[in-house]
């Protein structure tokens, strides 16, 4: 039983963590019917940021020997420069441009990102030590939980509520689901699309560095491809939750999370090994099953 | 159209535009594995090798208009397959103990192994087409890149018959310059064909307007699955080169690097015409070499002027975004090169001609 609890525990953690950057992918698409590859940049770039420039296996660190808050702040900050300066370098030109071309122009702007940070950095894997007591078992109702999970969920947990009570509550979220349920009639009714667009950017960016954080903190090391992996999984997140839906994005992540987690515990030894391919085959039955995602939005498909 | 079903009935100068497109590369071929140096006939290799694959890309996703992603896990498939029947018959009892026992003991010619190899990558993609391509454009694009990763996460697992990450040495590295464009001619060939097919006309009229298409009686998911099984054949064929090109496989080789490459090739030289993308594989891979040159250092002027490392990514990520922005539809606008007009008959048409216009002229 514990065991079951505890791969709950997993599940939920790694879940929100796709949760998170699910949101940021489908804020995004909701609008442009943009797939942002770009978003696993986000989440590098800041990661990197901790460290000086520096070919080498343990780097110095730089923002990452910065006191705590002032760290989390640039990071952040980071994170929201870069996804303006994608958006209005790589996006704003071809923004009326066929989906297909869209996902294509991210996919080759992420190369470039990666190529580029490549060049700088090389592709070694990099060990960073910051908040290595965040990886401290603390007893939790009869478990013994790393306290990095229950930070992850803490932290994902209040950016999710967070997020949703702006798109409730603020002017500014309004607009944003006006754009995302319909781009074009938001706009004839006087939403500026430059605006919500470069917010949304903004808060894919700002989700990137607070993934980065967490990512750097559980795993304690760098590496060039550390973005691809879980954004590759938050994309599948988003089109099993029902692209375009934003609570969709959320369930998506949640439930991928938790599907991987008990795969990994429950599957017998041998079939573990290939716990990926069910997770991605388990996201086409899904498309399957409801080709519009679990929630799906009025507005999927081309943009009306 | 009338009595034959799948090929309508093609205009004896129409097929001047495979010709021409085959013909000069086999000239290519011929040079230089006879008359050129080593280095060039290596280069000569691996071009036509990504054409193939480039031209395999071409057949699904300029007809049906979804791009794909997956057919990198094709390539691995094929090569792959060819690797179990051609290599290394001594290690692989040990290496690879989970093959079948026919093929753990014996060795098979190459070229039987090749085709069986396309055909093994066919049925796969027969099986996964027959699920992904119910779903809308976008989806099913998506879902080729889901079976990207589960090739990745099968083949990168299942050690005892891909020796999991590890490198596969030894397959015997038969391929040559002429033996590659032999690939390449029937690949332009059939994808001639598709497109001129009725086949084609149907998937490319779903693909512009796909309730109408529908609602004329055209089988879309059928001929989906028709041409994603056919372009797989020649992605697995690809693959099949590739491994015997350098004699080694592992499975890193077939992810997002080489997606990423071909993807590039076939959005700069466009999409939507067979010009188009022979002439966008020629024209990355020179700007690769071109890069790789410089990034190695070359000596101008007595000064020796290299660029860093990653500069050949960096640049054809460039290139790729410019063109998108752009020439959305590529450096061929989805036009053809127009033949007659080369060869000095008469034609009033611009040089390049449209490749719809090619079909509908065959009605």
């Amino acid at each position: 039983m514990s065991y079951f609890l505890q791969s709950i525990v997993d599940g939920a953690s790694l879940g929100s963590i796709y949760a998170l950057i699910a949101l940021a992918i489908g804020f995004v698409f909701g609008i442009l019917r943009l797939i942002n590859f770009t978003q696993s940049d986000y989440i590098t770039y800041c990661a990197y940021a901790l460290i000086i420039p520096s070919t080498a296996a343990m780097p110095a660190l730089f923002i990452g020997a910065w006191p705590a808050a002032l760290m989390v702040i640039s990071v952040l900050l980071i994170g929201v420069v870069l996804a303006l300066l994608t958006e209005r370098f790589a996006f704003r030109a071809i923004r009326d441009a066929e989906p297909e071309i869209l996902l294509i122009s991210s996919f080759a702007t992420s190369y470039l990102l990666q190529h580029i940070l490549m060049a700088v950095y090389s592709t070694r894997p990099k060990s960073v030590s910051i908040g290595n007591w965040l990886g401290e078992p603390v007893a939790f109702a009869g478990l013994r939980v790393p306290l990095i999970q229950l930070v992850t969920l803490g932290v994902t947990g209040a950016a999710l509520i967070a997020l949703v009570a702006m798109l409730r509550y603020t002017e500014f979220g309004i607009k944003i689901r006006a754009a995302a349920e319909n781009y074009r009639m938001a706009r004839l009714l006087g939403v500026r699309a430059n605006a919500v667009i470069a917010g949304c950017f903004a808060i894919s960016g700002l989700i990137g560095g607070a993934v980065s954080l967490l990512l750097v903190a559980q795993t304690g090391s760098l590496d060039i491809l550390m973005g691809v992996s879980p954004v590759i999984i938050a994309f599948f997140a988003t089109v099993i939750g029902g692209m375009g839906s934003l609570m969709g994005a959320v369930l998506g992540g949640f439930l991928v999370g938790m599907v991987s987690q008990l795969l990994q515990a429950y599957l017998p030894g041998e079939a573990r090994e290939f716990r990926d391919a069910f997770l991605f085959a388990f996201t086409i039955l899904v498309l399957i099953a409801r080709p519009n995602g679990l929630i799906a939005s009025s507005a999927i498909g081309q943009r009306t | 159209m009338k009595n034959n079903r799948f090929v309508s009935s093609i205009p004896g100068d129409t097929w001047l535009l495979p010709s021409a497109l085959a013909i000069p590369l086999g000239v290519v071929a011929v040079g230089v594995q006879y008359f050129g140096p080593p280095t060039i006939a290596v280069t000569v290799t691996e071009i036509y090798i990504r054409l193939v694959a480039a031209l395999a890309i071409y057949m699904f996703s300029s007809n049906t208009g979804i791009i794909s992603y997956g057919h990198v896990a094709f390539m691995g498939i094929g090569a792959y397959a060819s690797a179990w029947q051609t290599c290394c018959v001594m290690m692989k009892p040990i290496t690879m103990h989970g093959l079948p026992a026919f093929l753990k003991t014996a060795n098979f010619p190459v070229v039987p192994s090749a085709i069986a190899a396309g055909v093994l990558a066919a049925v796969v993609a027969l099986v996964a087409s027959l699920v992904i391509m119910r779903l809308n454009s976008i989806a099913a694009a998506i879902a080729t890149f889901a079976l990207l990763f589960i090739f990745q996460s099968v083949y990168g697992h299942w050690d005892s018959v891909t020796m999991g990450v590890s490198t596969m040495i030894g397959l015997p590295q038969y391929v040559t310059p002429v033996h590659v464009w032999i690939w390449v001619a029937i690949a332009i060939l059939v994808a001639f064909i598709l497109q001129n097919s009725s086949i084609g006309l149907m998937l490319r009229a779903s693909r512009d307007e796909h309730t109408a298409a529908r609602a004329c009686g055209a089988r879309i998911l059928k001929y989906r699955v028709i041409a994603f099984t056919i372009s797989a054949f020649f992605a697995g064929i690809a693959g099949v080169m590739l491994g015997h090109r350098i004699g080694t496989i592992s499975v890193a080789t077939f992810h997002l690097d080489l997606t990423f490459l071909l993807l590039a090739m076939v959005v700069v030289g466009g999409l939507r015409s067979l010009s188009g993308v022979v002439l966008g594989v020629i024209i990355v891979s020179v700007i690769m070499e071109v890069l790789r040159l410089f990034q190695g250092g070359v000596s101008i002027g007595g000064q020796i002027v290299s660029l860093p490392a990653g500069s050949v990514q960096i640049g054809i990520a460039l290139v790729m975004i410019l063109v998108l922005r752009f020439r959305p539809d590529g450096i061929a606008k989805g036009l053809e090169f127009d033949v007659k007009r080369w060869l000095g008959r008469s034609s009033d048409e611009v040089a390049l001609r449209r490749s719809d216009s090619g079909s509908s002229a065959a009605e």
